[in-house]
């Protein structure tokens, strides 16, 4: 038995890049504090695939629709499949991510609530 | 008027002369043609072939949809409860999507370092490999190559050596430490451009795994990408295998020119940057020589037309055994696909749970411990289901005596009036006679020639199979057919209840012969021992005779699974009870009894680590809210229970309190914060925690009066309710330990006021 397979979605915007992490975070850039930034937003963030440029290119004769394919590939509810129809909706598999500290770093609450409110996404 | 009349007749006469004219042209032509029959026959023969192939993807896209059909029907392939669970399915697309999906490949092995921590990698390896990127036009094989050299470069530069400690000095651990899931991700993406180029596929799974499931997905796939699928069950193939596909593609006298044919349909479609999937299910339920012979003909043959790709299914438990030989043989060997084997997510986990209980109207509670089982054989939770269909309000447990027994009933009622139930009784008792519980062979049943043909249609393939093993060589080679249980558990169970209805018909009312049998198998560490004593307590328990399960639990308690079957697929780490005495009580948990109760507190009397496994089952029943839930957990701990033991369960459960190792545990919190954690969560989930839960935290806190954690929780102390019932039952010891913290509660809250009332002075 090998690990499970982890997604994480995620609406992109000007706020959701390396910088707006620096501000959200209120880090200096090149601080210690960016560096620990950086490594969450390369954890989650840096490398996600767009979800509709995804399904057009290839699952779109497999699944009826959009929705259908965030549904029945990535099993999201259907409230969650509504609220990344979205040119801006992007996932990122966590699968085989390096940095085994950011999850730990996530077990502090007060990290994982400031990161769910940065992110607004679903993570699955 | 003559006149009109005279020039009317004059019209038709010249009518009748034309028409006969043309008339006696025609038979004319048909004479010829007499002699030119052939030119006609090849003119036909030619318009028959180009109209085969002009409807070619029509013509074999119905079959495909007729055989799905044929699985739906029977019950075989449910498209609601398919669910993507790992990624087996995306791994099949790329072997039907291959150039299209090449991209992404290429997208990913060059994203691969472009993070913060990939950077700083490649700059400490330095080696071209890492940050050379491929152009998205490049081959497989170009894709391939570079793959390779970069697991080869990470493997040199990972291992331990001194040369690697020389070259990276300190940074040698930071590259392993950074590098630890890429060459794993490598692999992957290599697994995928092997599977993009394969022209042939064998997807080999255990039973129950999903295979078919995953056949009909990718056959629904393939005819939604309008490409060509000729979907073919191999139970069905009477003949040599590419016969019968060539006789599915054309009609009989067009055989022939079948290669002709998948020359012009490659040719065809390689125009059209398409393919044809020919797609073969459970080749390892086909047994003749003739078809598995032609199996690796039919690979080698195919192999020769460029848009034509193969794919089989087989159960691994017959794929080394017998069908890997005809592959071997093959000059284009298939890309061999095992069936990933990945936990599922929660997520997964949900999602094919509520797709079960809509589908199957179950809409009970069913046990987290039964939920957890279930998700580890697909096919244990279909039985599941199928058993409690439209069942709305029950509690559900996975009993699997009585499923196993239901399910036999089904299959005995569809093949009546067949003696279903005489032959599988029939198989158990040459079993417990011979002393072989591997199988039987089929010869030793005695049955007639139509006896064998129900049987083998009863058996469906799931539950018991019946196959030709060949043994000795030249000479002496010969076959012999063998009947065998696919799940040890359901032979277990036959073999239980043969020899349960045995004593039943001897009039053994002390069951001697079942016992008999378990101390043989017991002594001579026989594997079947396990679900012998499993499915016989149920038994007892059920028919009230509660002398016969004390005896069980008083032998075999000490019973540890794992030495008769250390590959049993339920292994350790799954098992909820590590002793085996308590995993009998609770396979009935619902019916907890008295005698029951004993055994469970002597047992957690000289090793109070087995609580704590009752205790997280009762947890986990207390946040799904069915019985019993966290009342017998305290009943267990403090009801006439010695102080030394309760003590001891209580010193067990904070033990890791100076665990310097915790944080290299998968839990890494210690058990005290976990339990914190659900209690919130239940609160969150019920609106309050019960009393069992809270005269538990009154238990911990009077007994671990310095555990932080438990602060929050030793108000509830101060509560008659909830101390009253625990004072009554309890040790002495105890109740002073609880009385103490309610003095000390009581001095809190006086202080707690004071200070409060200073500091609004202040």
């Amino acid at each position: 038995m090998s690990m499970s397979i982890e997604y994480h979605f995620f609406l992109k915007s000007f706020r959701k890049t390396r910088w707006g992490a620096y501000r959200y975070w209120g880090v200096v850039r090149k601080s210690y504090a960016s560096r620990v930034v950086d490594r969450i937003y390369d954890y989650y963030f840096a490398g996600a695939k767009n979800l509709k440029i995804e399904y057009w290119r290839y699952y779109r004769n497999e699944f009826a629709s959009y929705e259908d394919y965030l549904i029945k590939r990535f099993n999201l509810h259907a409230q969650e499949a509504e609220k990344l129809d979205s040119y801006r909706a992007y996932y990122k598999e966590l699968t085989f991510e390096e940095d085994e500290q950011i999850p730990q770093l996530m077990e502090d609450e007060n990290i994982a609530s400031s990161f769910k409110a940065f992110s607004g996404g679903v993570y699955i | 008027m003559s006149m009109t009349c005279l020039v009317q007749t004059v019209t038709m006469n010249e009518i009748m002369q034309a028409m006969y004219s043309e008339l006696m042209e025609f038979v004319s032509c048909i004479g010829n043609l007499q002699t030119l029959w052939w030119l006609v026959c090849a003119i036909f023969a030619v318009a028959v072939f180009a109209a085969f192939v002009v409807y070619f993807r029509e013509n074999v896209n119905h079959i495909s949809m007729l055989q799905i059909e044929e699985f739906s029907e029977a019950q075989k392939y449910i498209p609601e409860l398919y669910i993507e669970l790992n990624r087996n399915m995306e791994c099949i697309r790329y072997f039907t999507h291959r150039n299209t999906w090449r991209r992404r490949i290429i997208r990913e092995y060059n994203n691969l370092f472009s993070n913060t921590l990939g950077k700083q990698v490649v700059k400490e390896i330095d080696e071209p490999v890492l940050f050379k990127r491929i152009p998205y036009y490049a081959s497989y094989k170009k894709v391939m190559e570079a793959i390779q050299s970069r697991i080869d470069l990470l493997e040199t530069a990972l291992k331990s050596s001194e040369e690697n400690m020389l070259k990276y000095g300190e940074k040698f651990y930071f590259l392993r430490g950074s590098l630890y899931q890429t060459p794993k991700k490598l692999k992957l993406l290599y697994e995928q451009c092997e599977m993009a180029q394969a022209r042939a596929m064998v997807v080999v799974g255990s039973a129950g795994n999903g295979k078919t499931n995953l056949l009909c997905k990718t056959v629904e796939t393939i005819m939604a990408n309008k490409q060509p699928c000729l979907f073919i069950n191999a139970r069905n193939i009477n003949k040599n295998c590419y016969d019968y596909i060539a006789g599915q593609l054309l009609p009989e006298f067009l055989v022939a020119y079948s290669p002709l044919y998948l020359r012009v349909v490659s040719f065809l479609l390689a125009f059209q940057r398409k393919k044809f999937y020919i797609v073969i299910d459970a080749i390892n339920e086909n047994d003749s020589t003739l078809f598995a012979e032609s199996i690796g003909e039919l690979t080698d043959k195919l192999a020769k037309y460029k848009s034509i790709k193969v794919l089989y299914a087989c159960r691994s438990e017959y794929f080394q055994a017998r069908y890997s030989r005809f592959f071997d043989c093959t000059i284009k060997k298939p890309y061999v696909f095992h069936l990933e084997q990945v936990e599922y997510s929660e997520r997964a986990k949900k999602t094919l749970l509520m797709s079960y209980r809509q589908h199957f109207n179950v809409s009970g509670p069913i046990y987290p411990a039964a939920v957890g089982r279930m998700m580890r054989s697909l096919f244990l939770m279909r039985l599941f289901f199928e058993v409690n269909q439209n069942k709305t309000s029950q509690n559900l447990e996975l009993r699997d005596a009585e499923i196993y027994k239901a399910y036999f009933d089904a299959v005995a009622r569809r093949v009546e009036p067949f003696d279903f139930s005489g032959i599988v009784d029939r198989i158990s008792g040459i079993m417990v006679s011979q002393k072989c519980y591997d199988g039987v062979e089929m010869s030793e049943l005695n049955l007639s020639t139509t006896d064998v043909n129900f049987f083998k249609t009863a058996l469906d393939e799931n539950l018991i199979i019946s196959r030709n093993i060949h043994i000795g060589k030249g000479i002496a080679e010969t076959s012999v057919e063998y009947v065998y249980f696919v799940f040890d558990e359901l032979r277990d169970f036959c073999l239980a209840r043969y020899v349960l209805v045995s004593s039943l018909k001897n009039g053994d009312n002390a069951y001697t012969q079942y016992f008999d049998f378990a101390g043989e198998l017991y002594c001579n560490h026989l594997s079947p021992i396990e679900g012998i004593l499993k499915y016989g307590y149920y038994y007892f328990k059920v028919n009230d005779r509660s002398d016969l399960c004390k005896k069980i639990l008083e032998k075999y308690s000490d019973f540890d699974p794992d030495e008769v079957n250390p590959g049993h697929w339920m292994d350790t780490r799954q098992r909820v009870f590590h002793d085996f005495g308590i995993a009998l009580i609770f396979q009935d948990s619902q019916n907890i009894l008295k005698f029951e109760e004993e055994h469970i507190k002597s047992r957690v009397e000289n090793a109070p680590q087995l609580y704590w496994d009752v205790f997280w089952y009762l947890l986990r029943n207390e946040r799904a809210s069915v019985q019993p839930d966290l009342e017998l957990a305290i009943i267990l701990l403090v009801k006439n229970t010695p102080f030394r033991t309760t003590k001891s369960i209580v010193t067990a459960f904070f033990s890791d309190r100076n665990d310097r190792y915790l944080h290299l545990r998968s839990e890494k919190r210690r058990k005290i914060e976990i339990l914190c954690d659900r209690a919130e969560q239940i609160e969150k989930r019920w609106g309050q925690l019960s009393q069992s839960f809270k005269q538990l935290f009154v238990i911990l806190a009077a007994l671990e009066p310095m555990e932080a954690e438990l602060a929050p929780y030793e108000k509830y102390v101060l509560s008659k309710e909830i101390v009253e019932p625990i004072l009554n039952v309890c040790s002495e010891e105890l109740k002073s330990a609880i009385k103490d913290l309610v003095y000390r509660q009581k001095m809190y809250k006086k202080l707690n006021s004071h200070v409060i009332f200073y500091d609004m002075g202040d």
